[in-house]
């Protein structure tokens, strides 16, 4: 439900005009500067030119490859411009602009693979050594963007190394007990 | 050469489910809310410059949260003790109900949904989903905001009051209201933006405060007669009160009554609990005549017959100041 223009009055608070209910609204100013959207200007006979559109006016260079781009195409990050096509192929300083959208958590599959496939024991012989595997391989990879320790990874690789200890144990206690049957 | 980790502050607020996670986090020029599936994080970034605005509405979210379970996680273990030391057995069964009255009080009545406004999007932050949280929410992001896009035009928010009355042109400078992003758009006339900010009383809150006037009456007639009857017929009363008041907590979650009188139900259904676990356990002492004792119901019968009239006259009067007063509309403040 759409607030009423007049509610951003009532310092901060806005009822609802269907239910009622009491909000608590944050206005900023960017909702002003939304009506005034990049608009490429088209581009005068001698004037530089967008490299993805040669009928609009240029209006920075791109800090990566150099290419003129025109207000449409213009991709500001970290105070740089930067054109489409670097962004896309992360090129350059690119890589260091954080765009990733999603991440997979090794240290929590490796933590978890151990803890949960005791609830059935003896998925434990193929869990503890995959999850030991994960561990190692994924140790260096990065973890959450927030999450900064790698006690879960340390925790997998010692509950697996524990799990498979005590499999090495109980086959090596097997191995060893008298063979019955030769009378 | 590898990028410099951004660092993030953690803000007020995290959802924490048995397979989903929710949280927002505060970089040097954007909020990150961070979406977890267990093994995946999804990630999805609000430039501070780009935030247009951030709205909490009051609404009901029944969510069980990590911490929930493990109370009543801790609540089994504490049942399963109290199967072998007995003495643990009153509590045990006090704190439960408790326990769940409470989660049923902040769900429905300290809850709310937290929307992030861009130009392009209108998102619910999953993880500011009580009203505190929200309001430690808001105090933590909107001075950092504040501090990137500057302070609102107070002459905006003129040009925006004087749509309410006639028409007039946008100040100098200003841009028109026809501009503006939907979240400031006038909701179009329909049904339900004809019904007036909730009502004072509805039907559950009527039927209610019926209950707590029959209570008290049967309780009164308690203490002269003691028909098998009149057990039922209070049984029958509670019943119906429970009933209500879950009405009654649906229609204030709905925004149908605006009167306070739900936090009466929440403090008679915490009453009832509580009334009906010191009655067992009185009537199980004088059962077993571990001490020589007294009329035990009557106690109780007299106190929840003053308890009943406390809370029918509180309800009365909530809904009929409520009654009194215009409906809590600011167009009714003639601004």
């Amino acid at each position: 439900m759409p607030l009423s223009k007049w509610e951003f009055q009532a310092g901060g608070t806005a009822t609802c005009p269907a239910c009622g209910a009491a909000n608590t609204v944050c206005a900023f100013p960017a909702m002003l500067a939304a009506a005034g959207a990049a608009r490429a200007e088209a581009a005068l006979e001698g004037e530089a030119a967008c490299f993805d559109h040669p009928a609009k006016r240029a209006t920075a260079a791109c800090s990566q490859c150099g290419r003129y781009v025109c207000a449409l195409c213009a991709v500001e990050l970290g105070g740089e411009v930067w054109c489409p096509n670097c962004v896309a192929s992360r090129a350059g300083r690119a890589r260091a602009a954080n765009l990733e959208t999603s991440r997979t958590l090794w240290d929590s599959v490796a933590f978890t693979l151990p803890l949960a496939s005791l609830a059935v024991w003896p998925v434990t012989i193929l869990a503890a050594p995959a999850a030991i595997a994960i561990g190692i391989v994924k140790w260096n990879r990065p973890l959450s963007l927030v999450r900064r320790t790698r006690w879960r990874l340390a925790a997998g690789i010692a509950l697996g190394a524990a799990e498979t200890a005590g499999w090495a144990w109980a086959i090596a206690y097997l191995l060893a007990l008298p063979r019955g049957g030769g009378g | 050469m590898a990028a410099e980790p951004i660092r993030y502050r953690k803000l007020p607020g995290h959802r924490r489910g048995i397979i989903n996670a929710s949280s927002v986090w505060l970089g040097p020029d954007h909020l990150l809310l961070v979406k977890s599936q267990r093994f995946k994080e999804e990630y999805k970034r609000y430039y501070l410059r780009d935030i247009q605005a951030i709205a909490v509405a009051r609404a009901g979210r029944f969510h069980i949260s990590s911490r929930a379970l493990a109370l009543g996680a801790l609540w089994f273990a504490s049942w399963v003790v109290s199967l072998t030391y007995l003495r643990l057995t009153p509590f045990v069964w006090t704190a439960g109900p408790l326990l769940v009255i409470a989660w049923l009080y902040i769900s429905f009545d300290r809850s709310c949904v937290c929307r992030i406004y861009t130009a392009v999007s209108a998102d619910v932050l999953p993880s500011v989903y009580r009203t505190w949280t929200a309001r430690r929410f808001l105090r933590a992001v909107e001075p950092r905001i504040r501090e990137v896009q500057g302070p609102i035009d107070p002459a905006w928010l003129d040009v925006a009051g004087r749509r309410v009355g006639p028409e007039s042109a946008p100040a100098p400078g200003m841009l028109p209201l026809t501009d503006l992003p939907s979240i400031l758009e006038p909701a179009a006339p329909g049904p339900a933006a004809a019904t007036p900010a909730g009502a004072a009383r509805t039907v559950a809150s009527d039927i209610f405060l019926a209950t707590l006037l029959i209570e008290a009456a049967l309780d009164a007639a308690g203490f002269r007669m003691n028909a098998p009857a009149l057990s039922w017929l209070t049984a029958a009363a509670a019943v119906a009160q429970i009933g209500a008041a879950v009405f009654l907590f649906i229609d204030r979650s709905r925004g149908r009554l605006r009167s306070a009188v739900h936090k009466v139900a929440i403090a008679r259904l915490i009453w009832l609990t509580v009334v009906y676990y010191i009655g067992s356990g009185l009537n199980a002492i004088t059962r077993t005549a571990m001490i020589p004792f007294v009329p035990a119901n009557d106690v109780i019968r007299a106190i929840d017959l003053a308890v009943s009239i406390v809370l029918l006259a509180t309800g009365a009067s909530i809904v009929w100041r409520a009654g009194e007063e215009p409906p809590p509309s600011l167009l009714g403040n003639g601004s």
